[in-house]
């Protein structure tokens, strides 16, 4: 029992270093170290944020009513989640086959290092651009941080979940790469990143609701705006869609290893 | 980062494979290796399929899992809050009763559009980007929310008593160490407190206080709400005494003509002594006009009775008759045309008169239409707040949501950790570089 226990934190211990081994690793081999380096984790969402918030602010003061900064700060940051966790699963084993040439990095540890390390890098880009908009008084603050936080996980998750079958898929066809573009210009414009599900008109926000991704964006928008605005989302829905889609990723995660030679 | 203790060339274990131990001690050095190998040459990794020999620079990574103050901060960076929280939330916090009343103000003018056609309008409105004016909401909520109202709250009903209860825990209560006694404090303090929050499609404003007392929290939304009405009316006597007040003064100012004018006319009645100069001249043209037909016949008779019997005395008779006639009708004539006490110049006057109370009686129309045009322009504008919610009596504490504030604080403080642990190492590995 004793021992069994011993080995499970070590075992946890020894995957918490692995995952941050292959995570320096990405970090380095992505950003370098010169200039500012890691920093392009944040600073490149960043950017793209900032534009989208001058040229939006700039066109309109408020929509619906709704402040243009925050509306935008509360779409795009997510949006930038979701395109980061999607967008770095494609051919994400295919980029760095080297390293399973050390025997005990699995994909998984690959897949979920990359993972955490794009959700860490939209989080602080989210908290630097609310915190420093927040300071110059352009937005807001946040009305319920919970229900903020709760939806950026939920969108995490949900984002893992695909991102998953988007690793195992671009390892097994190569061809599914280049459907991606077109997914993400299909999916993202109809998932409520620039517009409230509210603002619809009702066959239209029925019709949007099957998209798990608006869920996630709805409740973000929920936390960030209270009940100044109505929300349409349910937790279970893009919960449904996370289990079947985490189950179908890792399995096939799994027999995609098989197909990786070394 | 360089750890003169560790060697730079990393020996792979002796342990047995098969164990647990010796399977994560070859883990272990399976990553060292791995680290050190990157930091020679990065690009084998993405490139190529060999990998790089040991040697280098070796990355400490075991120093922060090893040195055990590190990883008391560690500790306190990952649990305190949690467990801070759990035991504020779970054992200390206070329950706080929640009122809720919901309330809108809307203008006259905008309450027309609830039919279909016009709702229709409006969501058509709203789809093309348009936004409806919200700002006779957002003055109730904002004054309901300023410090204006917060003293006017202090001088009803006694506030500062109310977040004082005994049974208040010290952080929620009110002075406690975060918000001291000063006016701006309590400001702040209800701030917390009280919550209104503009729903911006229904345009329905929600009030909701929180108090330690079932009572206190009604009471409190009752008077917050009642200071939002008498704000509301405040705005509407403003809006009618200006929208009037021009219109009433021209009013008067037709009044006060319409005086004059009649007042001139009386006086030039009794100095003339004549009610109606019109009418009396008509009656001495009457008068003349009889006369003058007396006078006609009684030639007529003159003529006939000179034919048949020139010598009759009555012809002399009817020429005095005709003399006196034509005296009159020349004194008649006088009383009409005469230059200084005719009636004909009187009549000028008169008529002068007549004309500018008529003028007065128009212009004190019209400046009674415009009155009357104010007075429901004024009704138009007029601001109502209607109360959609009354303020309710809770029976049962739902704030603070301690669950969920605990789940609030332990995820936000997980994201907080992420990010710092993002930031250490980013920055431990571009020292290490530069180092």
């Amino acid at each position: 029992m004793s021992t069994q226990a011993l080995s499970f934190t070590r075992g946890l211990k020894v995957q918490i270093r692995v995952i941050y081994g292959i995570m320096v690793r990405d970090l380095m081999l992505r950003y370098g170290r010169d200039n500012l380096g890691f920093l392009w984790v944040f600073i490149e969402p960043m950017l793209l944020c900032i534009g989208v918030l001058i040229i939006y602010s700039l066109l309109r003061g408020d929509e619906h009513g709704v402040a243009v900064v925050a509306l935008t700060l509360s779409g795009y940051m997510p949006l930038t989640l979701w395109r980061h966790l999607t967008n770095n699963a494609v051919n994400l084993y295919r980029r760095s086959t080297s390293v399973l040439y050390h025997r005990f990095i699995t994909l998984y540890d690959m897949f979920f290092a990359r993972m955490i390390m794009e959700f860490a890098g939209s989080t602080c880009a989210f908290l630097v651009i609310y915190l420093t908009l927040l300071s110059f008084g352009l937005t807001e603050p946040i009305r319920d941080p919970g229900l903020l936080i709760a939806g950026w996980f939920f969108l995490g998750l949900y984002g893992v979940s695909v991102a998953i079958i988007f690793a195992a898929m671009t390892e097994y066809w190569e061809v599914a790469e280049k459907f991606m573009g077109p997914f993400q210009y299909l999916t993202v414009p109809l998932s409520g990143a620039f517009f409230l599900v509210d603002w619809l008109p009702r066959p239209a926000q029925d019709a949007i609701w099957f998209n798990p991704l608006t869920h996630c964006f709805e409740m973000i928008r929920a936390g960030y705006f209270g009940d100044e605005i109505v929300t349409h989302y349910d937790l279970w829905y893009p919960a449904i869609w996370v289990i079947p889609n985490l189950y179908i990723g890792l399995r096939w995660t799994q027999s995609a290893r098989a197909r990786i030679h070394l | 980062m360089l750890d003169p203790n560790l060697p730079h060339v990393i020996k792979p274990p002796s342990q047995d494979l098969q164990t647990v131990r010796g399977l994560i001690a070859h883990r272990l050095w399976s990553v060292r290796q791995l680290l050190t190998g990157r930091q020679v040459q990065p690009a084998a990794f993405s490139s190529g399929h060999e990998l790089q020999p040991l040697g280098g620079v070796t990355v400490d990574l075991s120093a922060a899992h090893r040195s055990g103050g590190r990883g008391r901060v560690i500790f306190f960076l990952a649990f305190l809050p949690g467990l801070l929280s759990i035991v504020y939330f779970g054992f200390l916090a206070t329950d706080r009763y929640v009122s809720e009343a919901k309330f809108i103000v809307k203008t006259a003018s905008k309450s027309a559009d609830s039919g279909g056609l016009g709702s229709f309008l409006k969501f058509a409105g709203s789809m093309s980007g348009m936004s409806r004016s919200q700002d006779d909401n957002y003055s109730v909520q904002e004054y309901i929310k300023s410090r204006a109202a917060v003293a006017e709250l202090s001088k009803k009903i006694p506030v500062r008593e109310i977040y004082n209860r005994p049974e208040a825990d010290f952080i929620a209560h009110y002075p406690s160490i975060f918000f001291g006694k000063s006016e701006e404090r309590l400001y702040d303090y209800l701030q917390w407190m009280v919550n209104v929050s503009f729903g911006n499609t229904s345009g329905i404003a929600t009030l909701r206080v929180q108090a330690f007392r079932a009572e206190d929290a009604l009471l409190v939304t009752k008077t917050l709400l009642e200071l939002g009405e008498d704000m509301v009316n405040r705005l509407n006597e403003r809006i009618n005494a200006d929208a009037i007040r021009t219109a009433a003064e021209e009013v008067g100012r037709g009044e006060q003509r319409m005086i004059d004018a009649q007042m001139a006319l009386t006086e030039f009645r009794n100095r003339e002594l004549m009610v109606d100069a019109i009418q009396s001249s008509v009656v001495i043209t009457e008068v003349i006009a009889g006369l003058d037909a007396e006078r006609i016949s009684t030639q007529a008779q003159i003529s006939q009775l000179a034919a048949a019997a020139p010598d009759n005395p009555q012809i002399k008779l009817l020429y005095g008759k005709v003399n006196a006639l034509n005296g009159q009708i020349a004194d008649q004539r006088a009383l009409i045309a005469e230059p200084s006490t005719g009636i004909a110049k009187k009549l000028g006057e008169f008529e002068r008169l007549s004309l500018m109370r008529e003028f007065a009686k128009m212009s004190l129309a019209s400046a009674n239409t415009a009155l009357d045009n104010a007075r429901t322009e004024a009704r138009r504008q007029q601001l109502y707040l209607e109360r959609v919610v009354e303020p309710n009596l809770p029976d049962f504490p739902i704030s603070p949501q301690r669950l969920r504030m605990i789940a609030t604080i332990i995820g936000g403080n997980a994201l907080f950790l992420l990010v710092i642990w993002l930031f250490y190492m980013g920055v431990r590995e571009h020292g290490a570089g530069a180092g």
